[in-house]
């Protein structure tokens, strides 16, 4: 980081400091930050760190048709306004491709390798020189392992609009977002693939969740969450 | 908006303000929408207030849904400054959910590194989410964490370990890598394979972040090699790929130790039973065979043993994977790349590439991609085998998917050669037709490249430019179209049927801009060649143009209702030129441009006013300053170097349009301006295109103390508008000028000229002399033209390589007949031949042997009688025959371009 990048950053986080006790104005000292930022964005989608050397995945994108943005993960380092960017210009390049077309995408000298399930499109972000049949199982690995997850491919995609999923986990709202999360932090590690296997993905988050449970268990139970929102 | 929202009702904005005053806004996070549930709604209402139910709606606008995240946000950050314990990780959720739609959310890094300092492990897990997500390797904050990883990476718990392992692999800087390797390390031995396996992902990151930490994983990496478990065996197998790139020792190390167990690992696993932990469409994990191949790559390349250590396995798996499904494919894709790059094995070269021909006819547009990436790497391996598959590459420029077109043109563009241009490039113009908008520019500026790089011959290019230009003209870039007229320019028997050709296409359609500016400098250069069907070859058909339709077309060039301003000021240029050729059009041609002095461009009014002054006051500057441009300099050299060096560095503006400020003169006199071309040459070059006459460096006797560049400055200034020359300079100019002639009885020739710089003191003296003033200035010198008769330019008759003829014209006052030529040749025994109706009468030359490097001339005069005075204009062959370096040339050349009326 050039010595100039590193007064901006220390400008910035100053700001956000004060930004704390500001309260009410922060939309502007936000807006002169990211303004901040805008300098700082490296132009092409290759990063100067990484031309040092090369990722497998550099991100994960999930996005629903009408664009919305469901899940991020990001292996390379992007700053909040290039992850905007990024995640702008890839909407609308993915999803205007019609069906039946290749999954590849080239963009910005990398290439995205994106495939849709029902109404989500799952995209990833790959070197020139990788493998992009490999990636598009990898993105199938991880689809049937939520579905395993989850319970049927369906559902798989009302994770993200909880009509049918909340009646069986209302621990909090996103909870199933995270975790899609935590089952792709299984799956992948800086951007490798970690786990061949579906059960024993399934297995590690399972675990871990009913660790979470029994945690839970242990210091709070409905009653005590109705008594707290009442107070 | 809003996502969770099914439908959206439509209200007026009326009633929209009623309910707003019925219920004040009360800001609700949309995004708890699906609460809206009779069942839910219940269970928030013990959660929440009652009134935000009631506003349970969703954010219709951005405006909307920022508000409602400023609410949150101001929630969260309240919760965070009263050091709430109970809803740190419900507050992260959101926070990440907020982070998620592109809002900062900077103030909840340092909730993560509490959560992460907690013991429990659902606040550890939420916090290292959040961490990984909030926060990149940029950030400061991230030293603070470090501690926390560190105990963390100690912990009973293996599953609080994962957690670190997985949080440092995703986001580790070169300080933490530093810090914590010793820990990795430490877990690549731990118990249970799953830290194993994280533990390796992460050594990836540190070492990738600080290579000199790359030998202590060595050994480690070695020993997972080993691995029964999948999991740890895979991630095993990229530790090593990475450490092979990375350090050059790790590679060396592998490269003996390993290659024959990864072999085996491999053959193992091709011939292993079906395995339904790992099976994946018939193939037992498919994602450890491309990783395998992947490191056999980096340890093949470039080692002959290793290379044929895999030899067999790779023919195996080559032919015994199965490509009816996706899996399958991508084993045979990575393993067709590793084939590609280790050493040389014939056999297995023609195997990989009948793989990526069986690809490139598959039905499945992805592994059609993939063929044709492969194929670009494999061109250089194997260009040959590649050409094989060109009918196949060609099909796919025509696809209907984008990405696929764009690769295949790439490598359709790679793969053609001398031999297979003409009917390559036929397919893509044919193509052209029926292609997207979106994908033209692309395959128009291939087309122009492949043309111009190994085009045959200049009638080849200039009909494929031509087909080009009136496909896609609007897609062609500057420089294509501008090298397409030095071409046409320098090929002086295609001027006839280039300018035919033109028109042609032009009554087609003058949709295509730059088919239209480049028909218009034709016209407006060759339109006598047009009209009087000069130079016609045998394939052309027989078109009759009168003088009239080629006005005409310039004329509809002017008023398309489309045209833009450099295609209007080339017509202007090119209906000036016409004036001259075609006397009989010439009132029609000066009202045309007459029109335009109204226009509300500077430039077109400019123009417009300049042209008609030059069209009524200075007949006599009329015809060497509306002589047929010359691209000399050019001339020289066979097709394609001039095409590709005039594209490459010269950057041409034939018709001078665009730059008046930077060349006013090539503005004004529509000359070539070349800006790249040695400076030397240039100025050269601006003098003879400007007045006709031959000033190279080469004809001017050392009598001139400038430079010829500092004369040209001074005529550049001299016509330019209001500014003032130095007179002392004004003065080496008219030294330059009579110094063109040494013989002094033709001085005559220069009548114009001579007057010209007669007055350049008048021009320095009022310093903001307009251009009007100086043209007007011509006005005080008819006696002498009467004396002397018209002055004609010099013109280049021939030039080559290696010589250079120039004419210097002259009549004899009261002798109309008989033409003087004085032949200066620079750089000999010339023969010259004309048609009957001349006489020619040859003087003896003045030496016979030219010195080199230009430095020296020959002169020869000649008597030409013409006893058709008036009806028919010069012509002349000229057959020069010299020796040079003791080889005999013999060249030959028709100088047609003499002005009409000798």
């Amino acid at each position: 980081m050039s010595e100039k990048e590193k007064q901006k950053r220390s400008t910035s986080s100053y700001s956000s400091d004060l930004e704390l006790k500001l309260g009410l104005h922060q939309d502007l000292k936000l807006k002169i930050k990211l303004h901040f930022y805008v300098a700082v964005l490296p132009l092409s989608g290759r990063l100067e760190s990484m031309s040092l050397y090369v990722l497998q995945i550099h991100f994960v994108l999930l996005i629903s048709r009408q664009g919305k943005v469901r899940l991020t993960k990001w292996y390379s380092p992007y700053s909040q306004k290039e992850r905007t960017k990024v995640i702008r210009e890839l909407s609308g390049l993915i999803l205007t491709r019609g069906p039946k077309l290749c999954n590849f995408v080239e963009w910005r000298g990398l290439r995205v390798v994106y495939k849709r399930y029902a109404s989500l499109y799952f995209c990833m972000c790959i070197d020139e020189d990788d493998n992009e049949l490999e990636i598009l199982e990898i993105i199938h690995h991880y689809v049937e392992v939520l579905d395993r997850y989850f319970g049927s491919v369906c559902e798989l995609d009302l994770i993200y609009n909880f009509h049918k999923i909340i009646y069986k986990c209302f621990n909090f709202w996103s909870c199933l977002t995270l975790k899609a999360y935590f089952i792709l932090d299984e799956l992948l590690i800086a951007g490798e693939l970690q786990e061949p296997s579906k059960r024993t993905i399934a297995r590690l988050v399972a675990a871990q969740d009913s660790l979470v449970e029994s945690a839970k268990e242990q210091t709070s139970s409905i009653t005590s969450i109705i008594a707290q929102a009442a107070k | 908006m809003n996502p969770f929202s099914s439908g959206t009702r439509l209200r007026s904005d009326q009633e929209h303000d009623e309910r707003k005053r019925q219920h004040p806004p009360v800001y609700y996070p949309y995004f708890l929408n699906f609460l809206y549930d009779r069942y839910l709604k219940l269970l928030y209402l013990l959660l929440q207030c009652r009134d935000m139910i009631r506003a349970i709606r969703s954010c219709k606008t951005a405006a909307e849904e920022r508000a409602v995240v400023r609410k949150e946000c101001a929630a969260i950050r309240a919760a965070i400054s009263e050091n709430d314990q109970d809803y740190r990780h419900r507050n992260l959720a959101k926070l990440m959910f907020i982070h998620m739609l592109g809002y900062p959310t900077h103030f909840g890094q340092m909730e993560c590194l509490k959560l992460i300092a907690s013991s429990g492990f659902p606040e550890k897990r939420i916090g290292y989410l959040g961490l990984m997500l909030l926060l990149d390797e940029r950030q400061e904050v991230l030293m603070l964490v470090t501690n926390s990883l560190k105990q963390d990476l100690n912990h009973s718990n293996q599953y609080i370990i994962g957690l670190a392992l997985c949080a440092l692999g995703n986001i580790c800087s070169a300080e933490m890598a530093r810090d914590l390797a010793p820990e990795v390390e430490r877990l690549l031995q731990f118990r249970d394979p799953n830290i194993r396996k994280k533990a390796a992902l992460c050594s990836i990151r540190i070492i990738k972040k600080v290579p000199d930490l790359a030998e202590n994983f060595i050994n480690p990496a070695a020993s997972l090699l080993r691995e029964k478990h999948h999991g740890v065996l895979i991630t095993g197998v990229q530790l090593c790929t990475d450490l092979c790139k990375v350090s050059s020792e790790a590679l060396e190390y592998f490269r003996e130790k390993c290659t024959e167990g990864l072999v085996k690992t491999l053959k193992d696993m091709a011939n292993s039973p079906y395995a339904p932990e790992y099976d994946i469409a018939g193939i037992t994990d498919p994602f450890l065979h491309i990783r395998l191949l992947k490191l056999l790559r980096i340890l093949g390349q470039g080692d002959a043993d290793a290379s044929d250590c895999m030899n067999d396995i790779l023919a195996q798996v080559a032919t015994k994977i199965e490509s009816n499904k996706n899996a399958g494919n991508a084993i045979l894709y990575e393993c067709v790349g590793t084939i590609m790059s280790i050493e040389d094995n014939g056999g297995l070269r023609v195997l990989a590439i009948n793989i990526l021909g069986r690809f490139l006819s598959n039905r499945d547009n992805n592994i059609r991609y993939v063929a044709l990436n492969m194929l670009m790497k494999a061109i250089t391996v194997d260009a040959q085998a590649v050409q094989r598959h060109r009918a196949t590459i060609l099909e796919c420029v025509k696809d209907s998917d984008a990405s696929i077109r764009k690769k295949a043109l790439d490598l359709v563009y790679l793969l053609v050669n001398e031999s297979n241009v003409k009917p390559l490039t036929k397919e893509l113009i044919e193509y052209l037709e029926a292609s997207e908008q979106e994908f033209k520019g692309v395959l128009t500026a291939k087309i122009c490249s492949l043309v111009e790089k190994f085009s045959p011959e200049k009638i080849w290019y200039i009909d494929q430019m031509l087909k080009v230009l009136s496909e896609a003209g609007n897609f062609v870039k500057d420089e294509v179209w501008h090298a397409l007229i030095v071409v046409i320019s320098n090929a002086s028997d295609l001027h006839g049927y280039s300018v035919r050709a033109l028109y042609r296409a032009f009554q087609t359609s003058t949709e295509q801009e730059t088919l239209v500016r480049v028909a218009v400098w034709c016209i407006g250069e060759y339109g006598d060649m047009l009209v009087n069907n000069v130079g016609m070859l045998d394939i052309e058909e027989p078109i009759t143009v009168t003088e009239y339709d080629a006005v005409d077309a310039l004329e509809v060039s002017i008023k398309r209702h489309n045209a833009d301003l450099t295609t209007k000021a080339m017509a202007l240029i090119a209906l000036l030129k016409l004036s001259s050729r075609f006397p009989s059009c010439s009132e029609r041609i000066k009202d045309i441009i007459l029109q335009n002095k109204r226009s509300f461009v500077l430039e077109l009014q400019q123009r417009s006013i300049e042209f008609n002054c030059i069209l009524q006051k200075h007949q006599n500057i009329r015809m060497p300053v509306l002589d047929e441009a010359t691209f000399s300099g050019r001339r020289a050299g066979s097709l394609p170097t001039s095409v590709s060096t005039s594209t490459g560095t010269a950057r041409n503006l034939p018709n001078g349009i665009a730059k008046p400020a930077a060349a006013p003169v090539a503005d004004l006199l529509d000359l070539s301006s070349d800006d790249a071309p040695a400076l030397s040459s240039f100025g050269g070059d601006f003098l003879q295109d400007l007045l006709g006459v031959d000033l190279s460096p080469a004809s001017a006797p050392p009598g001139t103390s400038q430079p010829p560049k500092a004369g040209t400055d001074v005529l550049l200034d001299l016509l330019s508008i209001g500014t003032s020359p130095p007179a002392q300079s004004s003065s080496s100019a008219s030294n330059i000028l009579s110094s063109i002639q040494d013989d002094k009885a033709s001085l005559a020739n220069l009548n114009g000229l001579a007057s010209l710089t007669s007055l350049s003191p008048n021009a320095t003296s009022a310093s903001p002399a307009p251009v009007m003033d100086l043209l007007d200035g011509f006005g005080p010198s008819p006696q002498k033209k009467e004396e002397n008769g018209p002055a004609y330019p010099s013109l280049v008759a021939y030039e080559s390589s290696t010589l250079r003829m120039t004419f210097n014209i002259s009549k004899q006052p009261g002798n109309p007949e008989t033409t003087l030529i004085q032949a200066i040749f620079t750089n000999l025994s010339p023969n010259a031949a004309v048609p009957k109706f001349l006489q020619l009468h040859l003087d003896p030359a003045s030496s016979n042997t030219l010195p080199a490097s230009g430095n020296g001339s020959i002169t020869q005069s000649m008597k030409v009688t013409n006893s058709q005075h008036g009806k028919k204009s010069l012509v002349m062959r000229i057959r020069i025959a010299y020796k040079i370096n003791n080889k005999d040339v013999l060249e030959e050349g028709q100088v047609s371009n003499f002005p009409r009326d000798l």
